[in-house]
């Protein structure tokens, strides 16, 4: 056994325990988090259905290990505080203490003293770096979800105000701010913006391809990540080019007072999730669209597609990803693309929010086989893929950029390196980002592009 | 003197144990139905309620659809054969093996089930002897091969706690002194001591049951669906929460 292990070994038990060091509260840590997290934590139990579902992960957990090899950040550090069924274990323990009986019972007769400032502190560097893609949950005998574990420590800690900075001021922004999106872009650059797009379209492919905004009674109201408008305006361009090609040209819309499809809540927050999700309906509702578009990414589309029929009061709108709107489009005939314009390889990269569950795997994979003859594909993909290493909102902290390269990544950084396409396709702005900096931090060889800009050079129009 | 002891063991205090045990488990049951009942109360739009991952391909609100695809997913992870190879391939096919053998060879013992007809008159076929022995057997190698594994897997040893190492050797105990029980001759203490022991120790399993992690038994079934049911919250509920800790003006 290597020296480096035995050190991380020996640390667990004896430990002086790390703080923050990575990553930056807003305000520095509040003053007796302990007491302030067990009430918190009461606070949630009593209103949300957590309870039993913590009774019972609490009573099932085999710990038998056999999540180690799933998680991408466990493989990186070989640090036994990254195993999944530990960080769960971090927070079924306070659980299990304060609110159940056996707890109370055990922490009597072992003499067991409170939980301190430093437990917190543990648990909080702890669930800041899981990237929430959800791989140990394929491989848990018990079918723990361990992400949702994570999820609901970091509901619990948000509620007494450790939440990483940039997480909170992007949501703030969303919430409470005049933009109302996470990127707090005003309505008139995005006007500018689109117009911009629209010259640069026309440019492109000589037709007038234009970006519909609040348009009242249209089909599909469209809701990207809200970065896309600053870092992936190729993407949209594709994203209106493929519905101007279906014959959607007049059909669909972006609304001013919301266009972020943006939704950090899922990462820390049930409370700012569920808002978020209100504020998507009620625009689709003030447009009178019947159904709502995300574009090209991944927690977005889950977000809506998970949490809109829950959140979104009577019959709320069905909610599609924009990948399988142009297959259904291409099935029916209506999306044609050129297969000689493509001549370079390509690898797809498969993001976990939306492939975890099996919902979009097949529809990108028949788009890109339909004009790119050069098709490699990274193994493990689909539903058992490795993260880009920037899932669960760690993407946007700064601060935790070493983490997301050397850690977070490596796995995917191997895969790329081992695929050694041209292209790698990630229909996702958050893998986008973090893939572009894998790719730069590795020196790798390949290019990272969104499946709709690669679409956008394919399309053929009548 | 000995005998006596016995007799109480696995007379009125086997009956306490098991009905704890049963009283236990169903309690276990039956408060994570009240708690799935509640999640289920608390949405309002019932009609998108279901028991698998919304993004499934088929018909969500198909009722058959859902109780299938369930089912299909508990299945898979209790006979978990797919799964093997994809992590720690030896420990899992140890672990499975353990798992057939301690629940095959108490319930289908010779010895057991005349005890059953003599109680309550009720009996099934059992295993031939040499067949439970060689279970037995296979058993107590399992077991020691998952104490090593605990022991010295870097992972699972982080991992395990003192209970994990305890129900271990708590259930080494029940089969070997099952097995001593089963063969007085080659035994080199005395009979009764063994049975008294034997029945102590699976009297005391009974009782572990609903109690320590053994509840999976019963909760395994519910851990599959349940990540998909509970995070589907009553709406409005995030407010309560807020405010209650933070004041009606409370802020992102």
């Amino acid at each position: 056994m290597s020296t480096a292990t035995e050190k991380s070994e020996g640390s667990v038990a004896t430990a002086p325990k790390k703080t923050f060091d990575f990553y930056y509260i807003e305000g520095g840590l509040p003053r007796g988090r302990a007491v302030k997290f067990i009430n918190a934590f009461a606070a949630v139990l009593r209103h949300t259905n957590y309870k039993p579902l913590l009774d019972m992960y609490s009573r099932s957990t085999a710990k038998c290990a056999r999540c180690t090899v799933m998680c991408p950040v466990h493989e990186a550090t070989g640090d036994p505080r990254d195993i999944p069924c530990y960080r769960s274990q971090l927070i079924l323990d306070i659980y299990k203490k304060y609110f159940t009986v056996g707890g109370w019972f055990k922490t009597r007769v072992m003499g067991e003293g409170h939980i301190t400032n430093d437990d917190i502190d543990e648990l909080a560097e702890s669930v800041y770096r899981c990237t929430a893609c959800k791989r140990c949950l394929l491989q848990c005998p018990m079918g723990i979800d361990h992400a949702l574990v994570t999820h609901i420590a970091r509901y619990v800690l948000s509620e007494i105000g450790i939440v990483p900075k940039a997480l909170r001021v992007a949501t703030r922004e969303q919430l409470e701010g005049p933009s109302a999106n996470t990127s707090a872009i005003p309505v008139v650059a995005l006007r500018d913006t689109l117009e911009f797009l629209e010259e640069e379209l026309l440019e492109i492919t000589g037709h007038e391809i234009k970006f519909p905004v609040d348009k009242e009674g249209v089909d599909f109201v469209f809701f990207p990540a809200v970065s896309d408008y600053l870092l992936e305006a190729e993407t949209l361009m594709g994203n209106a080019a493929v519905m101007y090609a279906t014959g959607n040209a007049d059909n669909w819309t972006i609304g001013t007072q919301n266009f972020d499809g943006i939704n950090y809540g899922l990462f820390y927050s049930d409370w700012h999730l569920e808002n978020i999700i209100k504020n998507v309906v009620k625009e689709t509702r003030r447009l009178k669209g019947k159904c709502i578009l995300i574009g090209e990414c991944g927690h977005a589309s889950r977000s809506a597609k998970q949490f809109v029929p829950v959140f979104g009061g009577k019959n709320p709108p069905p909610v599609i990803n924009c990948m399988e709107f142009a297959l259904d489009m291409m099935e029916e005939g209506k999306l044609k693309l050129n297969p000689d314009i493509i001549d370079k390889s390509a690898t797809y990269h498969d993001p976990c929010n939306i492939a975890r569950s099996g919902w979009i795997v097949e529809q990108p994979r028949k788009i890109i086989k339909s004009f790119i003859k050069d098709f490699v594909e990274m193994t493990p993909n689909g539903a058992e893929n490795y993260c880009c290493g920037g899932g669960g909102g760690t993407v946007s902290i700064d601060e935790m950029h070493k983490f997301r390269m050397e850690i977070g990544g490596l796995k995917k950084a191997e895969q790329i390196r081992n695929a050694g396409t041209d292209y790698v396709i990630a229909p996702c702005a958050n893998c986008k980002k973090q893939l572009g900096e894998i790719i730069e931090y590795h020196k790798l060889d390949s290019k990272l592009i969104g499946l709709h800009d690669l679409m956008l050079k394919a399309i053929e129009f009548k | 003197m000995l005998t006596d002891w016995l007799g109480f063991a696995r007379g009125p205090l086997f009956i306490m144990c098991f009905l704890f045990m049963l009283l236990g488990l169903l309690r276990l049951v039956v408060l994570e139905l009240i708690g799935f009942k509640n999640a289920y109360a608390k949405i309002e739009d019932k009609d998108f309620l279901i028991f698998s991952p919304p993004e499934q391909t088929g018909d969500i609100r198909d009722k058959k659809f859902i109780s299938k695809t369930w089912l299909a997913g508990i299945m898979e992870w209790l006979i978990p054969v797919r799964h093997i190879y994809k992590s720690k391939p030896f420990f899992s096919i140890v672990s499975i093996i353990f798992h057939i053998a301690i629940i095959v060879t108490p319930i289908f013992l010779m010895q057991h089930i005349l005890l059953w007809k003599r109680g309550v008159g009720v009996g099934w076929p059992g295993l031939p002897g040499h067949l439970a022995d060689v279970l037995t057997v296979v058993a107590l190698a399992s077991i020691i091969i998952l104490f090593l594994y605990r022991l010295t897997d870097k992972d699972a040893r982080v991992l395990s706690g003192t209970g994990d190492y305890l129900l271990l050797a708590l259930i080494f105990v029940i089969f070997g002194t099952g097995l001593l029980a089963a063969h007085p001759a080659m035994s080199p203490v005395n009979y009764s001591l063994t049975m008294l022991i034997h029945v102590l120790a699976g009297n005391l399993s009974f009782v572990l049951l609903p109690l320590s992690k053994l509840a999976h038994v019963v909760l395994f079934p519910f851990n599959r669906v349940s990540s998909d049911f509970f995070w589907r919250l009553p709406p409005g509920m995030g407010d309560k929460v807020a405010h209650e800790l933070h004041g009606e003006e409370a802020k992102v």
